[in-house]
């Protein structure tokens, strides 16, 4: 459904980005793994339109996006996360949550006042959708605290949540579970099993044994090109990326 | 051709007064990274030094290196009482550019305090010469004079001696810079001596050159944001270029707005709306150079 | 004037700042927006319901076509300026303020120049007998409604998405917010509403002219927002209570203490003091937006 080809980018003379094909669809967890630098989020950068790429196309079920502004693609159902979480941190954690929310019209200047009706429905919809997330993830308690004031482990969480708040059809997952507690960790990949028959995922994540467990199709990135891909079984015993991670 | 001269000779002073009074912002902006609008009061408060001296009988060129010093001392003391705390509680560049305002207001009206809102004129001789046909009174050549020996002596700080380069590796990147051993705290002391000091003396000669009033910097520090931006944040050079850019700008549209019979009124309009072209086509300067523009 | 007179002029003047401190809070409160050059769009706003009302025009259509051409000027000013980096936000809208200015200055056929407009007509003067009380419960009734529709709209999803900008704008972006729009609605409400402050300031004087208008006025306003708390509506009036209180305290201190200082200095150096303490010790205000929740 969301795939990437030919992607090139470079800045100031370095590649970041070389020929990289990728493939995300419904029903298969896809998982990005690479070293530091590798490009992996200068990746997550371009398929979300962060910047534009200098070679290639980002196509989504069928249709070019290529260089679309970052709120059009999220507005398709192309929801990102960053490395570190970008919470808004002089907000509430709920708030955060409501702020996600597509506006479906009730975000408008005037619809407070001629659309009151509407715009209280929506907002009933929204919390109730924002505190059952937030339960999920184990971080309702915290619903009214200042997102600054979490720990990291938590605004991980709250940025996770957030992005399923924003209604998505393929998440762009960067590291979604640093710094979150093990049990917890688990439970949320086994909650994006259950959903990746609705939701796409692509992942970065390092961690091998959440990789073996819960991973369909993995792709290795390396000095920006894709060195290997496949299962987890075949990739992450490859001789490439044993190359990767611990030769040189 | 006289006409040709005397354009000339106007670019080349007010050029030079923008190099001096641009050189501190823009090094400034670039290594505490953040607009500093109190360097208008820079400006006024090395003017005011030296009439305080030139009314007790001592020549303006005396009082540069005084007017250096106050103004050198008032961007310290600003940075040490203002910034530096602001900073260390996390303030972010728009509180640091709203204090900057608020010292501003501050300092001027403390300057105006002192010595009313009257227009002060410094007693100095009234001599004029005529060079290649162009009348140039004595302020304007020693502005000329101090603007291009700046140039050089700072093109030789920032070359040829260590705190030169340290200055430019701490406007280039701070983090690198400190973990490289460079006493980052020590040069961004300097770079506000240094920019304030020199900031104060172009003060001093714009008031010899023009009038003294309290809102002598603020006057003029919109069209100075204009060279640092022209020439793109913590360039030296580019400033440089970008002051005798925007001076030839100035002083021939002036000549273009009466001659299409436009009030000649709009002449201060001219470096805003140059100001405000450049921050919206060209935010990193004629240089082109991207670090500068860059938040991180 | 007696002291009941001046009690009513003070409020008069609190509830027009506040409207412009509710205005300024929109933008740079709630979202993230460096509007420098507020003091723009209150003077169009005076301006043009002024014209308007000398052309014969009614006050309720002078006064809507006054906030309507300072929110077309807000539009203009926005599309190409809320791009731009915050700092250079700033400064291209300080400029934009002293063109307006300039302009205001030398289009004499329109604007009367420095002289400024005389005779502005007031609403219902013939009609009421107390007038200034009257135009008291005029200009509350516009302070009233205002902030009830900012205090609404802060709080509804506009004004949320308005806050998520401000805290983390290529997030918002992420999350499928068109932040330019947001920001570029956000921007010509307010200078709309700062159309409505002008108007108001214009009938109420009767006389206006280019040096009310002063780059002085939008930090007054800034003022009343930082002191007040960035982001809360009860904050902006409160600040801008304060504000015009401090300034009238100024004044009467000359009148009746031999205090050597000239008021209008005291003022301005009392709020660049103000300025840098808060934004030092309490950089929420005095009235902490506030922090949206839930219950149980």
């Amino acid at each position: 459904m969301l795939a990437g080809r030919g992607l090139g980018k470079s800045f100031g003379g370095v590649e970041a980005l070389r020929d990289v094909n990728i493939e995300v669809r419904r029903g298969r967890i896809t998982a990005l793994i690479g070293p530091n630098g590798s490009g992996k989020s200068t990746l997550i950068n371009v398929i979300s339109g962060v910047y534009p790429p200098d070679r290639g196309r980002v196509e989504f079920e069928g249709r070019d996006i290529t260089s679309m502004p970052p709120h059009a693609v999220a507005e398709l159902g192309i929801i990102r996360t960053f490395q570190v979480p970008r919470v808004f941190r002089g907000m509430s954690v709920i708030e955060n949550m409501l702020a996600a929310a597509k506006g479906e019209g009730a975000d408008g200047v005037l619809s407070p006042f001629f659309a009151r009706s509407r715009v209280k429905g929506y907002e009933l919809s929204c919390l109730r959708r924002a505190r059952e997330i937030l339960d999920f993830l184990e971080i309702g308690h915290m619903r009214n605290e200042y997102a600054g004031s979490l720990s990291g482990g938590q605004q991980k969480l709250l940025a996770l949540a957030r992005a399923l708040m924003a209604e998505p059809r393929v998440l762009l997952l960067d590291e979604p579970v640093a710094g979150v507690a093990p049990a917890l960790a688990r439970k949320i990949f086994e909650k994006i099993l259950e959903l990746r028959n609705t939701i796409g995922f692509l992942i970065v994540e390092h961690n091998m044994d959440v990789l073996m467990d819960f991973a369909d199709h993995v792709y290795v990135l390396h000095r920006g090109e894709v060195v290997a891909e496949g299962t987890p079984k075949e990739v992450l015993g490859s001789k490439q990326v044993l190359e990767v991670y611990f030769g040189e | 051709m006289a006409d040709v001269a005397q354009l000339a000779a106007n670019i080349l002073i007010t050029g030079s007064l923008y190099v001096l009074m641009a050189v501190g912002l823009t090094m400034v902006y670039r290594i505490m990274r953040f607009a500093n609008f109190a360097h208008a009061e820079l400006i006024t408060l090395g003017a005011y030094t030296a009439y305080s001296l030139n009314q007790l009988g001592f020549s303006i060129y005396i009082a540069l290196p005084f007017a250096f010093t106050a103004s050198a001392l008032l961007a310290v003391s600003l940075e040490r009482m203002v910034f530096m705390p602001i900073r260390d509680r996390g303030g972010d560049v728009i509180s640091l550019m709203i204090a900057s305002i608020g010292a501003g207001m501050v300092v001027r009206h403390l300057l105006q305090q002192v010595y009313s809102a009257r227009v002060l004129t410094y007693n100095i001789p009234l001599v004029s010469y005529e060079l290649l046909g162009a009348r140039v009174s004595q302020t304007q050549l020693v502005i000329v004079l101090l603007g291009i020996l700046s140039i050089l002596l700072f093109h030789l700080l920032l070359t040829g001696t260590t705190l030169g380069r340290a200055m430019r590796a701490t406007s280039d990147n701070p983090g690198l810079a400190r973990a490289s051993g460079i006493p980052v705290h020590r040069v961004m002391l300097l770079t506000w001596v240094l920019g304030g000091g020199i900031a104060g003396m172009a003060g001093v000669l714009r008031a010899a050159d023009t009038r003294l009033v309290p809102t002598l910097g603020w006057e003029v520090l919109l069209p100075v944001f204009a060279v640092v931006l022209l020439g793109g944040i913590g360039s030296f050079y580019g400033a440089v270029a970008a002051a005798y850019l925007l001076a030839a700008a100035e002083n021939v549209g002036v000549l273009v707005l009466s001659s299409l019979g436009i009030s000649t009124g709009y002449r201060y309009a001219i470096s805003f709306v140059i100001l405000i072209l450049v921050l919206l086509f060209r935010p990193h300067g004629i240089a082109g150079s991207r670090l500068g523009g860059e938040r991180e | 004037m007696s002291l009941l007179a001046y009690a009513v002029d003070t409020l008069i003047f609190i509830n027009i700042y506040a409207i412009l401190a509710l205005s300024l809070n929109l933008e740079a409160g709630t979202a993230r927006l460096m509007n420098f050059g507020k003091v723009a769009f209150f003077a169009i706003g005076a301006y043009a319901s002024a014209l308007l009302s000398l052309t014969g025009l009614p006050f309720p259509a002078s006064l809507l076509g006054g906030a309507v051409l300072a929110g077309v000027a807000g539009v203009a000013v926005a599309l190409p300026a809320l791009r731009l980096r915050e700092d250079y936000l700033a400064i291209a809208t300080i400029a934009f303020g002293e063109i307006i200015r300039l302009i205001l200055l030398n289009e004499r056929w329109l604007t009367s120049g420095p002289v400024g407009l005389r005779g502005i007509p007031q609403p219902m003067r013939d009609a009421v007998q107390e007038y200034q009380l009257f135009y008291l419960a005029l200009t509350a009734l516009f302070l009233v409604g205002v902030a009830a529709f900012l205090q609404v709209l802060t709080w509804a999803p506009f004004g949320r998405v308005l806050r998520a900008i401000r805290e983390d704008e290529l997030v918002a972006q992420a999350l499928g917010k068109h932040t330019f729009s947001f920001k570029a609605r956000a921007f010509a409400l307010a200078s709309a509403l700062a159309g409505i402050a002008g108007a108001l300031f214009a009938h109420y004087l009767t006389f206006i002219s280019p040096d009310m208008f002063m780059p002085a006025v939008t930090f007054s306003v800034w003022t009343m927002i930082v002191v007040g708390g960035r982001g809360s509506v009860p904050g902006a009036v409160a600040g801008a209570a304060m504000v015009v209180m401090l300034e009238r305290g100024t004044r009467l201190l000359k009148d009746y203490t031999a205090l050597g200082v000239e008021p209008s200095n005291l003022r301005m150096i009392l709020l660049g003091l103000m300025l840098i303490l808060f934004l030092m010790y309490r950089p929420q205000g005095l009235i902490r937006e506030k922090k949206y929740e839930v219950g149980g």
